[in-house]
């Protein structure tokens, strides 16, 4: 007699309706792991060339992206969600200790200068509301902010922030939870570093 | 949880076990395959067992097999399941076994 109850581990990506950039972000106990996945994810693209029939995917394996960087592992492709392959493969190799996934990964480095001596508490109460709706999403998602004298009067507040993509460069807006745009601001800068 | 939801859900369930069952018989390459793996058997079927029943064709056949939808069928369901199987069986015997 068959057990009816199975454990069933819910595999985290199912396809949708749409497409987006995704990054899947793994890591693992040490760096040799992660190389092992790796290599294993690069023989999973070859054998995606090879035996097409055998994978249900809406991307080809040279559009796919894979790096290491010490104990974490990257992987990039546009797709609809059809990442259970690749998921098969970061999860057997080796155990990751942590999984997480993106659309549309950013990187960000978010600079406001503000009067010395105002703390990012205190702006929120000084500034105006979407600069201080904006910090205060900021303090939330990324911690409390790197304070960086200037010098002068004023002094830096700084965020790094990784994660979904939250920044347009060409409309140099920020989409967090409404549109903070930069451009209309002398005070905020941000940079994009990946 | 509606009744349709209710017996798509079983109809899953139920596929899982077959998918088990499946690889319980053939535990000979299981082992093979996990000697080169960081898994267990254990946990190398049950990661099976997920991959095959959240599969979008098979998660979404269970749920319009029943009425009102109907459009699929159970059987041909649990079918595609097993012919699933096969192939990520085999893929994980070119990914694994061929290093």
């Amino acid at each position: 007699m068959r057990r009816a109850d199975h454990k069933v581990y819910i595999f985290k990506f199912r396809p949708s309706s749409h497409s987006d950039d995704y990054t899947i972000v793994a890591t693992y106990r040490d760096a040799g792991r992660a190389e092992k996945v790796r290599r294993a994810l690069e023989r999973l693209l070859k054998d995606m060339e090879k035996h097409p029939d055998d994978y249900n995917v809406d991307w080809s394996p040279d559009e796919a992206r894979i790096l290491l960087d010490g104990e974490k592992v990257w992987f990039e492709v546009y797709t609809a969600g059809y990442l259970e392959d690749v998921e098969s493969v970061i999860r057997k190799v080796a155990k990751p200790e942590n999984i997480e996934c993106y659309r549309y990964y950013q990187e960000l480095r978010i600079r406001v200068r503000v009067p010395k001596g105002l703390t990012a508490e205190l702006a929120l109460l000084v500034l105006d509301r979407e600069e201080a709706e904006a910090i205060r999403w900021f303090r939330e998602n990324c911690g409390e902010p790197k304070v960086i004298d200037c010098g002068d009067d004023t002094q830096i507040l700084e965020w790094f922030y990784s994660g979904d993509g939250i920044y347009g460069e060409d409309e140099d807006t920020l989409y967090i939870g409404f549109e903070f745009r930069i451009e209309d601001r002398d005070n905020w800068e941000v940079w994009e570093i990946k | 949880m509606n009744e349709r939801m209710k017996r798509a859900e079983n109809l899953l369930r139920e596929i899982a076990g077959m998918i088990r069952g499946e690889l319980e018989n053939r535990m000979d390459l299981i082992e093979k395959i996990t000697s080169r793996l960081e898994v267990t058997p254990e946990e190398y079927m049950e990661l099976m067992v997920s991959e095959v029943v959240t599969n979008s064709e098979i998660y979404v056949g269970a749920e319009f097999a029943f009425p009102p939808t109907q459009s699929h069928n159970p059987e041909k369901v649990k079918n595609k399941a097993l012919k699933l199987l096969e192939k990520k069986l085999r893929r994980d015997c070119r990914l694994f076994l061929t290093i």
